[in-house]
């Protein structure tokens, strides 16, 4: 049996596939008369072509239902876990028992973010003693902090079995009285932490909880001590650590939280958000809400909340659900929060500070004045006030310098894919003209600090969280590069950069088109930043070209920014292969760095080494072209890059030191010249000199002590050594491996060079493995369109041709 | 309390991971008891009349066991190998033990309330699948491992692939033949006739 179900495997198999017409003879063929044999791979065949329904289909791999899915944890330190009380974005919270030493039942959450526990816990014991200090019967206390098996710290808590204080008025259908002595009640409890110095951060309904004891509402404020420790503070490095809402809820927060990079944070952000709280108490909606989450924080930090009787419209349905649940008819809201209650939520929402409630204390004095039907300080702005307001926020719409650059900062997965941060800097007109320059400088700098690769990298492992699929079983992810089918053949940095291409950079583009008309300063130093952050050297040659041409305007010819500009577009153009442009623009800018800073200057020593280094560029690039196996490969570029690059070489090091960055540069890029122009042994005892300054100097795998060893293979190489420049290329790409990885940048294109050698020698065999390795992943590394990336895959087709050219010979 | 099930799995996962091979025997009957005891802890979440599928019941074993720390390719391969078995064992005692109380056999004979866990039954017969792919094992063990891991765990023919240490081509082979040896021999010989 077991022999012949073999044998009609074989048969199955071999004819399975086989066309209609085939298939009778080739059954005939191989069953060869045994018919109880044929009957039974017919019928089997059978099975297969008319389809066997579901039979055996796996059955969809869903996980358990999740009401299931959360089975228990084990106990957490001395706690057992009874239940899942909530779900958050931070964590679970779990009901749990405590046996040591008494025993009671807890809440316990468990923060999920993985962002380092041990500082968490730090952080809780740093601030621990002051939580112990609080004693108030409307807060919960917080007991332990610790960490689980797996890492996750949680905090203990008072258990509170309440429900969040918006959810119980509408419930109970309090009426705005009734809310606002409950209300009272929470701005007590803060405003006791407050004295013992402890700031909750993290006010929202959720965090403040009504249970009843004898029949009375007592609300309860959980979760002090732990936005603290968790550190949940707006930065830009949290904005992309994951998708969708990443810190939870945002209504709340106050607008000097909502500001990224802003760490100065006092007891009134406490007070914006029981502002927020009592705004939704009484008018039943949040100042700002919907939208995503940059829109969000942009309305935070600059919208004007209307008032809460505005929100109130007899017109409108869920006003007069509203108003039901507060006992009153739509009318009646309305009336009873225009007024008084109208300035005191807008008083507790003053965007500056400043001019809100100083404390949680002083809120609830003036609702007490107003249930006592006394004047409340929080009274209408002056009518001086009310026009200076007005100027101020109609300033902006007149004033030229105002500029929106949206900076991607994140990614969303599934259908929207980009989440867009718009920063606006406010620039004001003449008068702050510094001011302006400051605020287009941040700009600059964060255009300039868009690291795609990194974000693709986050945008990644994301990805791979969330996707359905493999995840179980393929392997880790090693890095963001690792190819992943689930992608779909989607190169991740190549679509963060067109991403970031259309949506930041081209918009910022518009901006100062349409916005910056008369600055043509600012406009140089954006353009200038706009022009580093594309990575097409061509679009980035335009925004050069642009901040070169307005800085010449604005500022002059020999002014630092305006050489700096024409420094950053000379690269532009050697890039792109226009040499002539960028000896020109070179020689434009030492011209202009002799007259403003001396010959012996760091400005102009850098710029006369550039010079030097593109005219060697330039050789070089003439020679792989039109001669390539000219040795040496001398052509009149690499005599003048000799000529320019000695007494530069000679100058930094007597003005700089020897073991400055700039000398080091230089002497790499002599050494360069010397290969070319023969001056072998002199080149050889220069990067043996090099290599060890500049491991000292930036460190063994700094990107210019990479480049002076590599540079060092071209002496064996062009004076006919190949062997040994091969040998040379094969140590220092195993070492370069080992500093960076086998995908780190320069170990990648090492490997192409490499491979490009053994190419150009002949050795095809050797030089395949290294030319398919890199072409593939040098463009999951820097993109398709770099230039490394793009060689790679030249080089590969190369290789190709050669394969054929040779095997049809 | 005791050490929770999935420590002893995850201990062993690791060693599989650092190279211990010694220590793959012991998976089977660890997973084993793994999915029964998460079965058992799911209990008393499921709504009664409910039923927790197969394929969800072993990926839920899996995150618990794995939890944060990646117990590396070897061990995943090894988890998954061992929970198909396993699963397939759980399967088989379950159908027994209804067809003997279906029988009015001896109840006594196994625990109820230590087999009563609410594993969803598969749309097959379970005993006549057993029997069948028993047969196909003898002449090929490894279309039984790809029949196990495609049917009760739910995994597509790449991470079947993986898991068997094969090519894809090959789980493709495996599988269509042996969804139709097993077919054929389903409705040949039903279980009832």
């Amino acid at each position: 049996m077991n022999e012949r179900l073999a044998i009609a495997e074989a048969i199955f198999h071999a004819v399975v596939d086989a066309p209609p017409g085939e298939r009778d003879r080739l059954l005939s063929e191989r069953c060869a008369g045994d018919a109880e044999l044929r009957a039974y791979v017919e019928r089997l065949l059978a099975h297969d072509q008319e389809g066997m329904g579901e039979f055996l289909s796996p059955s969809t791999r869903t996980t358990v239902d999740p009401q299931i899915r959360s089975d228990l944890p084990p106990p957490i330190g001395p706690y057992h876990i009874l239940d899942v009380l909530a779900e958050g974005g931070m964590g679970t919270v779990f009901l749990a028992r405590q046996s040591e030493p008494m025993e009671r039942d807890v809440a316990l959450k468990v923060i999920r973010e993985g962002m380092g526990s041990k500082e968490i816990i730090a952080r809780f014991e740093a601030e621990r003693q002051a939580l112990a200090l609080m004693d108030h019967p409307n807060i919960a206390k917080v007991l332990d902090a610790g960490q689980t098996d797996q890492g996750h710290p949680y905090f203990v808590m008072e258990l509170i079995r309440g429900t969040p204080i918006t959810e119980y008025c509408d419930h109970r259908r309090l009426g705005v009285r009734g809310r606002l002595e409950l209300f009272l009640q929470v701005c007590d409890a803060v405003q006791h932490a407050h004295q013992k110095a402890v700031i909750h951060r993290d006010l929202k309904p959720l965090n403040v909880l009504v249970a009843e004891a004898d029949g009375k509402p007592v609300p309860k404020v959980i979760d002090f001590g732990v936005a603290k420790a968790v550190g949940k503070r707006l930065t830009r490095r949290t904005m992309y650590t994951g998708p969708g809402v990443l810190i939870g809820t945002l209504e709340y927060m106050s607008p000097e939280q909502a500001d990224f990079d802003n760490q100065d944070v006092d007891t009134r952000v406490d007070v914006y958000s029981l502002g927020v709280i009592l705004y939704e108490l009484l008018a039943g909606l949040l100042p700002f809400e919907g939208g995503g989450t940059m829109s969000l924080l942009t309305r935070i930090r600059q919208g004007e909340p209307k008032r809460p009787s505005t929100r109130i419209s007899p017109s409108d349905s869920s006003s007069v659900e509203r108003a039901r649940v507060r006992g009153l008819p739509v009318q009646g809201l309305r009336r009873l929060l225009r007024g008084d209650l109208d300035w005191i939520v807008m008083k507790a929402l003053e965007k500056d500070r400043g001019r809100r409630y100083a404390s949680p204390s002083d809120l609830a004095a003036d609702i007490r004045r107003h249930l006592r039907d006394e004047t409340v300080v929080a009274r209408p702005p002056s009518a001086g006030y009310r026009a200076r307001k007005f100027i101020r926020r109609h300033r902006l719409g007149v004033t030229a310098a105002t500029v929106v650059v949206l900076t991607l900062l994140g990614a969303v997965v599934g259908t929207s894919m980009a989440l867009v941060r718009a920063r606006r800097a406010e620039a004001q007109a003449r008068a702050e003209q510094e001011r302006s320059q400051r605020a287009s400088d941040f700009l600059a700098t964060t255009l300039r600090d868009i690291d795609v690769s990194g974000m693709a990298y986050d945008l990644a492992t994301t990805l791979r969280g969330r996707l359905p699929g493999q995840a179980a079983l393929s392997p880790p992810p090693l890095d963001a590069r690792t190819p992943d089918p689930r992608f779909a053949g989607l190169n991740l940095i190549d679509e963060m950069r067109s991403m970031v291409d259309q949506h930041v950079l081209d918009g910022a583009v518009r901006r100062i088109e349409n916005d910056l008309h008369g600055e043509p300063a600012i406009s140089s130093d954006l353009y200038r930043a706009i022009g580093e952050a594309y990575e097409s050297a061509d679009s980035a040659r335009i925004y050069f070209e642009r901040a070169v041409a307005l800085s010449e305007q604005a500022r002059g010819r020999d002014a630092p920014a305006t050489i700096a500009a024409k420094m950053k577009l000379a690269s532009g153009y050697s890039e792109l292969g226009q040499y002539p442009n960028a000896v020109q623009l070179y020689r434009e800018a030492v011209d202009s760095s002799r007259r403003i800073n001396g010959e012996d200057s760091r400005g102009t020593i850098q710029a006369m080494a550039e010079l030097g280094m593109v005219y060697q560029q330039w050789s070089q690039a003439w020679v792989t072209l039109n001669d390539p196996t000219r040795r040496p490969p001398h052509t009149r570029w690499s005599s003048e890059a000799l000529s320019i690059l000695r007494p530069t070489f000679e100058r930094s090091r007597r003005v700089l030191g020897p073991d400055d960055a700039t000398t080091l540069f230089t002497a790499n890029a002599l050494g360069l010249a010397m290969v070319n122009e023969g001056h072998y042994a002199e080149a050889e005892s220069l990067f043996h000199d090099l290599i060890p300054r500049s491991s000292r100097a930036l460190g063994e795998a700094d990107v210019l002590t990479l480049m002076a060893r590599t540079d060092l293979i071209t002496v064996p190489y062009y004076s006919g050594r190949v062997d040994q420049a091969l040998r040379m290329a094969e140590d220092l790409l195993a070492h370069v491996r080992k500093v960076q990885g086998n995908n780190g940048e320069m170990s990648l294109i090492l490997e192409l060079k490499l491979g490009v050698m053994n190419l150009d020698e002949g050795r095809l065999d050797e030089a395949e493995p290294l030319l398919r390795a890199s072409a593939k992943r040098l463009p999951l590394v820097l993109g398709s369109q770099n230039q490394f990336a793009r060689e790679a895959v030249q080089a590969l087709a190369r290789l190709e041709r050669l394969r054929r050219a040779s095997r049809t010979r | 309390m005791s050490d929770p099930p999935s420590t002893s799995v995850t201990k062993i996962l690791h060693e599989i991971a650092d190279g211990d091979h010694r220590s793959a025997d012991q998976l089977l009957p660890c997973v084993y008891s793994e999915l029964r005891a998460l079965a058992r802890a799911l209990l008393a979440k499921v709504p009664p009349g409910n039923t927790l599928q197969p394929t969800a019941l072993v990926h839920e074993a899996y995150l618990r066991v794995v939890g944060t720390s990646d117990p590396g390719w070897n061990g995943r391969r090894h988890f998954f190998g061992a929970a198909a078995q396993a699963m397939r064992r759980i399967l088989v005692e379950q159908a027994r033990r209804k067809a003997a109380i279906k029988h009015g056999g001896d109840l006594r004979r196994v625990d109820a309330d230590e087999w009563d866990i609410p594993i969803e039954a598969p749309v097959e017969d379970v005993l006549a699948l057993d029997q069948a792919l028993e047969l196909l094992s003898r002449t090929d063990e490894r279309k039984a491992r790809v029949v196990e891991l495609r049917y009760l765990v739910g995994l597509d023919i790449a991470e079947t692939a993986e898991v068997l240490g094969v090519s894809t081509p090959t789980v493709e082979r495996d599988w269509r033949f042996a969804r139709a040896f097993l077919y054929d021999q389903l409705r040949l010989h039903p279980p009832e006739a």
